[in-house]
């Protein structure tokens, strides 16, 4: 059973198109990952099915309600808000209040009942880990443990849909960990639906049953993180340059790409060099003769297996890690050029 | 039932946060305190008496009700008005709205709130005011005259909601100022009635605070500033309850109706944090860029500048204004963590 099913929906902040024809569709006790760079449409998403945000063509049906183009955003019913739980991106919460009264308030708000509440008020904070915090001031908590009260407050109503915006973002190692087990826990014991945006491929590929990558607003790639990486066919060689810019480089490059199958299997980051080669070849032992042929230029050789990054960056041109192509490159170049005209 | 409960709980809150700031209560209590312990006897001793439905009476008498009136007034406006600026700024308005409650709960728990805190620090300083006026008595007409002072403490409540929903965090306090400076001077706070001009009269008289300060009056002296019209105590105090009640129904209607207007985190950040924050850079900075230059719409720079033409960019706007939106846009670039909203969004 679909939790939401959402098609061509279409937002514009003025002449700004954030959401051009996206559909999707979240299957009840699944994870689905709405992917994208930050601006990329994903948040705003989240707010037009959470009813923060109209949108101007489209339709979609959530936890069996009909929601379409042009109605008035302001308020969901009290019966679909009762089954959603939110954790917008940047976690917000009374910081006068420590953990439990935070949660007392929100569960007062869902209309829970004093028993209901003081137990579940404890489950939650189990579940994430913050029994021992929870009268502590807001205030005094890391940005991990915020987090991880969001996901307190969301499933203190017991959510049948869970609506995650970007739950790990700046977060630790250990601290993110800790969030996906919740997330996975949740997830595969009590069978909770759960809708990510994210742009951590490593967290997508963790969790998602399924991904859409929004890219300018537009669905770019959609599909299953392992259907996704297996249709690569590959295995993945990097390497790790000790230096930079010389025609040297070039030639081992050009060397390194003859290896690979086409140009578009080497894909070049500043002392990094990423090399696509198919998954049943040997081809890894010639590009390590070559990188032992000029080893003073090669930190280290990897061989592993693809992921969901290397899907992206291969099959869609996307590097989450340099976010969107337009961030340095195009405006610098723009910078430069409008500085000039209005100096001279 | 349900919604009591919600609008309890969100009223508490409201309350909690007044009393557990030492800052909230000061600047409340400030202002009425210095015009209690200075500007009244100051004025006290250069005008003697003052002339009152034909009774003369101290200044400080006549002066009292309308410090209570306007420790009222600013305790509900400023604390519902900021309690909700600062919820959409962080964020917290949006958790607040995705519950399951209408409007009309989420705006009653915000005004009740802000009601109860008037009428508490309203009460502190009608307390000390029982000093001045040893004439008081408790009497139906004072109990009516307090409770009707609720419904027009709820009104300033009920319009501290609607400006906090409608302006940013940035332009508040200029806006708290530009509203409430003329409901003050044009009250018969300082001055008795009879002193404007005769043309005004009965716009002062129904400006709400007006009105508190004539049911403060009521109900510590028995005096009415409607007396210019009638005599009657008990009529004016009804007149002055059924305006009150007339103005915050009027008030809290617009405040459910015009309330998907609270939607939305329109923060607005300041070129300065943009550097401190290490927060994604979102469309709300490309609209505080707009903000800061003084361009209503993102639309009319972004996608030119986006798109690389400069030419008509430089057109369009002042050579200042472009330059101005590269360095804003630059600084924000050079911030490490910052991503930039991709070609289209």
């Amino acid at each position: 059973m679909d939790i939401i099913t959402a098609s061509s929906i279409t937002k514009q902040f003025g002449a700004l198109e954030v959401l051009k024809d996206f559909s999707m569709h979240l299957e009840e006790g699944t994870i689905v990952g709405v992917l994208g760079v930050n601006g990329s449409g994903k948040t705003t998403f989240l707010k037009i099915l959470l009813n923060l945000e109209g949108f101007q063509t489209g339709t979609f049906t959530m936890l069996g309600h009909n929601f379409a183009a042009g109605r008035k955003h302001g308020k969901l019913s009290p019966e679909i808000a009762c089954k959603m739980g939110y954790v917008p991106q940047q976690p917000s919460f009374d910081e006068q209040m420590d953990g439990w009264e935070n949660l007392r308030f929100y569960g007062k708000l869902y209309h829970l009942s004093e028993s209901k509440l003081n137990e579940n008020v404890g489950n939650v904070l189990q579940a994430v880990h913050l029994e021992r915090f929870g009268d502590m001031q807001v205030d005094k908590y890391s940005g991990g443990m915020k987090k991880r009260l969001a996901m307190a407050r969301a499933l203190l109503v017991q959510p049948a849909l869970l609506m995650l915006d970007e739950p790990t973002a700046n977060l630790d190692p250990q601290s993110r960990n800790d969030v996906w087990d919740i997330i996975e826990r949740l997830n595969k014991e009590q069978g909770m639906t759960v809708l990510l945006a994210t742009n951590d491929l490593a967290e997508a590929q963790r969790l998602c049953d399924d991904v859409y990558l929004l890219q300018n607003g537009e669905c770019a790639v959609e599909g299953k993180p392992v259907d996704l990486i297996d249709s690569l066919n590959a295995k993945v060689v990097e390497f790790i340059m000790t230096r930079d810019g010389s025609k040297e480089k070039e030639q081992i490059l050009d060397e390194l790409a003859a290896i690979a199958s086409d140009a578009s299997d080497r894909i070049e980051g500043y002392m990094h060099v990423t090399v696509f080669i198919p998954r049943d070849s040997t081809k890894e032992e010639e590009l390590l003769q070559l990188a032992k042929n000029h080893e003073t230029w090669f930190e280290t050789m990897t061989v592993r297996a693809p992921t969901l990054e290397d899907f992206f960056l291969k099959r869609v041109g996307v590097s989450f890690e340099k976010r969107s192509d337009f961030t340095f490159g195009t405006l610098q170049r723009i910078f430069d050029k409008i500085l000039k005209e209005t100096n001279s | 039932m349900n919604s009591m409960i919600a609008a309890r709980v969100l009223a508490w809150r409201v309350i909690r946060h007044y009393f557990s700031s030492w800052k909230g209560l000061f600047i409340a209590i400030i202002t009425p305190a210095c015009m209690l312990l200075f500007l009244g006897p100051s004025i006290g001793n250069m005008v003697q008496d003052v002339a009152l439905n034909g009774h003369n009476v101290g200044y400080m008498t006549y002066f009292l009700p309308g410090i209570i009136a306007l420790t009222i007034f600013y305790g509900a406006l400023f604390t519902s008005g900021n309690m909700i600026v600062m919820d959409r700024v962080t964020g917290f308005a949006d958790m607040i709205k995705v519950s399951p409650n209408s409007a009309k709960t989420i705006t009653m728990g915000y005004v009740l709130g802000s009601a109860i805190v008037g009428s508490i620090q309203g009460l502190i300083f009608l307390m000390i005011g029982l000093l001045f006026s040893p004439a008081f008595s408790v009497s139906v007409l004072s109990i009516l005259a307090i409770a009707f002072m609720i419904a027009g403490t709820a009104f300033f409540g009920a319009m501290g909601f609607l400006i906090g929903t409608r302006v940013s965090f940035d332009n508040f306090s200029l806006i708290f100022a530009l509203i409430s400076i003329p409901f003050v001077y044009t009250s018969t706070i300082f001055v008795p009635i009879g002193y404007f001009p005769t043309t005004i009269q009965f716009i002062i008289l129904i400006n709400p605070i007006s009105l508190l300060v004539d049911l403060a009056r009521a109900a510590l002296l028995g005096l009415s500033s409607w007396n210019i019209y009638f005599s009657n105590i008990i009529i004016s105090v009804l007149l002055d309850g059924i305006l009150c009640g007339v103005l915050f129904g009027m008030m809290i209607l617009t405040c459910i109706k015009t309330y998907p207007g609270f939607t939305g985190n329109k923060r607005q950040r300041t070129g300065k944090e943009f550097n401190k924050d290490s927060a994604s850079l979102d469309y709300d900075f490309l609209h505080s860029i707009s903000k800061e230059i003084g361009i209503k719409n993102l639309e009319e720079w972004w996608p030119l500048l986006k798109e690389g033409r400069i030419d008509e960019l430089l057109i369009r706007f002042p050579e200042e204004k472009v330059k101005k939106i590269l360095e804003m846009v630059k600084q924000a670039m050079v911030h490490e963590d910052r991503g930039f909203p991709a070609n289209d969004h």
